[in-house]
């Protein structure tokens, strides 16, 4: 049986066990995929991938969950599964273009409307945006590693699972992580 | 600690990613260093900003996606991603085409000689029992080598637990040694360390430091039997099974732990048939004599004694000792309750390098590796004040006299390439799933062992309270200086409860998710005297801080909610208890 019989075989078989009380693994992922496929986008989009490449690459994430979920693989948590993969795929692209990537940011946004904004007195919402589009801008130039330890720091993973992604030893991982923030840190604070 | 924080371990401090050791490292610097919490307070500020950033400003300025999405329907009816053949399916076709018949048999025997050749090379890096004593033998020889102008110093953590009972006796002891002697600085109230001492000297092992190799390997003998060695974890285990002769005072089992890559003991324990200990290292350092407490040296180091007469080293302060150490007509009680009140006042009672002493001619308050801006404000407080003395070197007191606060100077943690422990796979994970994200499970740790910490702290400064104000010494005070005494130790006992009350609070709704049935009342016995129950009280507080610790930071033990939290609970139930009776015995 070839991989498009089995990846068939899966979804005709996930259909027939699929009641309106236990939805199928097709329904489930089909949430995810309207929940996060906008967030996967945009992260993959913050590794320095072309937003072609990014918006094809989120979508093959989902594909692989399904495929995942129907063959029994057991997933605790299928948000911190998707930034995983996500991120395993942009190490993956990263080494077929073997060059530095570097995040192309449109207008950074003002943010005259966010709610800390309106706490502020006007000159002092007026610096903190400043500083927020330094912070920005810093993290759009960092090294294509130190930004995705970062956001996968951002997102909860613990230095091993970020370890684990980079494909470098806990060590290293936490030096990277520490070089990435004493370089932010220095940049919000100029 | 001497050194600051590097930026990379205050990262993963607030990370939560040190191990176990590190973390109580970093935390011991942090009570005594404000540089270094202020720069945390900093770094997790600086972490908001980026978040900021990240959510503000970085994630809006991306582009959006260039088309428009296709439905989830859609993508599963288009052709199956091509998936890239996994390293292992690429090895299993190459075999299959590779391993023909006439093939097999050659195969099979390089796998053989490959199989040989790997087990002697294995072989070779097996270290007998005997090879890890010889070795930690010429480590300690190494660490130990000791200048005439030296002595060092190695603080142990001792736990003693009786057969049959499950509440330990602990006690944190310095012991020192010098090229020609040593010396265990033990209070009758450090019972475990005392009854540790005593054994000891009943099985002739030589004085010295706890765990030198020379200590060990004596301990090793007395077990007697052949050692063996296993590992426990990252460290070596060297095991001496002696006869289980039911004699109380005989050693049954010896247990030394190594850490391999320095070949130094780490932890020994000694079980008799009556009682274990386990003997932890804490801390050891070398210092220059001219750091160590006069009387203590002149056990130590007679000779280097007299030379340290001779020298100026100690920078007195007050102008009122700087003139003349011959103070008639001051009460030393009230100059020394005044001390004690300042220090209070200031919060310098509760856990920074700050020693108070008494002369037969003057209060001497030692301040000692304090930020230069503590350091000006204590002398401020306390310059003018009759009968008192401010060094600003180590303390030069009479050393049983001496209340030493808690807080030593940790080995150095600049420079030392950082360990980070990484959790097991197979972690209990309801905690994290409590909490829903490791943030939240951090900050409620770092919450939990601020107030457990805040508990200790206040103890012991009961601890050093009652070390300078024995029963003996409390009823013969004036009834002014009386006062002054109970108020300080009212205040503390007060602050005790408060941060009891707010730990209990912070563990709630934990304890209600495991079904944890709250502690309503326990039985602890009635102190006779504040200074007994404070003791008591600081012992609990102690098992309390352990089990929060090994449930809620990252161990090489971990604990599990079900058994630590009910436990937890019924130390802060006994906590309360001795708290209500040191509070009668108080008045």
């Amino acid at each position: 049986m070839s991989d498009a019989d089995t990846f068939d075989a899966a979804i005709e078989s996930d259909r027939e066990g699929a009641t309106s009380a236990n939805p199928t693994t097709e329904d489930r992922v089909s949430a995810l995929y309207e929940t996060y496929r906008e967030e996967i986008y945009r992260f993959l989009v913050g590794q320095g991938l072309e937003s072609a490449k990014a918006q094809e690459l989120a979508q093959d994430v989902f594909v692989r969950l399904f495929v995942a979920l129907t063959k029994g693989s057991e997933i605790e948590s299928e948000q911190a599964w998707l930034y995983s993969v996500a991120s395993k795929l942009a190490v993956d692209y990263w080494r077929r273009e073997g060059r530095p990537m570097w995040v192309e940011l449109d207008a950074i946004p003002a943010i005259a409307d966010g709610l800390r904004a309106k706490e502020l007195s006007p000159e002092a919402a007026a610096e903190r945006n400043q500083r927020l589009r330094r912070v920005a801008d810093a993290l759009a130039r960092l090294p294509k590693e130190q930004r995705l330890g970062i956001h996968l720091r951002m997102q909860g993973l613990r230095y091993r699972a970020i370890a684990r992604i980079l494909g470098v030893s806990v060590s290293t991982t936490a030096n990277l992580l520490s070089t990435a923030v004493e370089r932010l840190r220095s940049t919000a604070n100029e | 600690m001497n050194s600051h924080l590097a930026p990379q371990q205050m990262l993963a401090f607030v990370d939560g990613e040190l191990s176990k050791s590190e973390t109580r490292r970093a935390e011991d610097h942090l009570h005594s260093c404000w540089t270094c919490l202020t720069e945390v307070e900093r770094l997790k500020a600086d972490i908001a900003t980026i978040l900021d950033a990240q959510t503000d400003s970085f994630s809006p300025a991306l582009p959006p996606p260039p088309k428009p999405w296709t439905s989830f329907e859609a993508l599963l009816a288009r052709d199956l991603p091509a998936e890239p053949v996994s390293p292992w399916a690429r090895l299993s076709a190459y075999l299959n085409a590779f391993l023909s018949p006439v093939r097999v048999p050659i195969v099979s025997g390089i796998v053989v000689v490959l199989l040989v050749c790997a087990y002697s090379i294995f072989r070779t890096k097996t270290v007998s029992a005997k090879e890890v004593l010889r070795r930690i033998e010429v480590a300690d020889s190494q660490r130990s080598a000791i200048t005439k102008v030296q002595v060092i110093r190695e603080r142990v953590h001792i736990r003693k637990t009786a057969r049959g009972q499950s509440q330990p006796d602990v006690s944190s002891v310095d012991t020192w040694k010098s090229p020609s002697a040593a010396y265990w600085n033990l209070t009758q109230n450090d019972s475990a360390a005392v009854d540790l001492m005593a054994r000891y000297q009943a099985h002739d092992i030589p004085a010295g430091l706890p765990l030198s190799a020379a200590s060990v390997n004596s301990w090793g003998k007395a077990a007697g039997g052949n050692p063996t060695v296993s590992r426990q974890g990252t460290e070596m285990d060297v095991s001496f099974a002696g006869a289980k002769d039911g004699v109380a005072a005989s050693v049954e089992r010896v247990s030394i732990l190594v850490q391999p890559d320095t070949w130094q003991v780490r932890q020994l324990r000694l079980d008799f048939a009556d009682v274990s200990f386990e003997v932890t290292e804490d801390e050891y350092s070398v210092m220059s004599t001219s750091a160590v407490p006069t009387d203590l040296l002149a056990y130590l180091e007679p000779e280097a004694t007299r030379a340290a007469t001779t020298r100026p080293e100690v920078q007195l302060v007050s102008a009122a000792a700087t003139s003349s150490t011959h103070l008639p007509g001051v009460n030393l009680d009230k100059a020394e309750l005044d001390v004690f009140a300042t220090l209070h006042s200031l919060k310098a009672d509760l856990g920074e390098p700050v020693t108070v002493a008494r002369s037969s001619q003057a209060i001497q308050v030692g301040l000692w590796e304090l930020s230069p801006e503590r350091q000006d404000e204590l002398c401020s407080a306390l310059a003018d004040k009759p009968g008192v003395q401010v060094e600003l070197a180590a303390p030069r007191a009479p050393l049983r006299n001496a209340a030493v606060a808690e807080t030593m100077p940790p080995q150095t943690m600049e420079g030392v390439p950082l360990h980070i422990d990484v959790e097991p796979d197979g972690e209990d994970q309801r905690l994290l799933k409590f909490f829903g994200s490791p943030d939240r499970e951090q900050d409620f740790t770092n919450n939990a062992i601020a107030t457990s910490t805040a508990i200790l702290s206040h103890l012991y400064a009961l601890r050093n309270l009652q070390e300078q104000f024995p029963a003996d010494r409390d009823r013969l005070l004036a009834s002014e200086e009386g006062v002054r005494l109970e108020m300080l130790v009212q205040d503390h006992t007060t602050a005790v409860s408060t941060n009891v009350d707010a730990l209990a609070r912070q563990l709630a709704p934990l304890e209600a998710n495991f079904s944890v049935t709250p502690c309503t009342s326990s039985v602890a016995r009635v102190a006779t005297s504040w200074q007994s129950g404070s003791l008591e009280a600081l012992q609990t507080a102690r098992v309390i801080d352990h089990e929060l610790r090994a449930l809620l930071t990252t161990s090489q033990a971990p604990a599990v909610p079900d058994s630590a939290l009910p436990e937890i609970d019924q130390n802060l139930c006994r906590l309360r208890t001795e708290l209500k009776n040191l509070t009668v015995s108080a008045h």
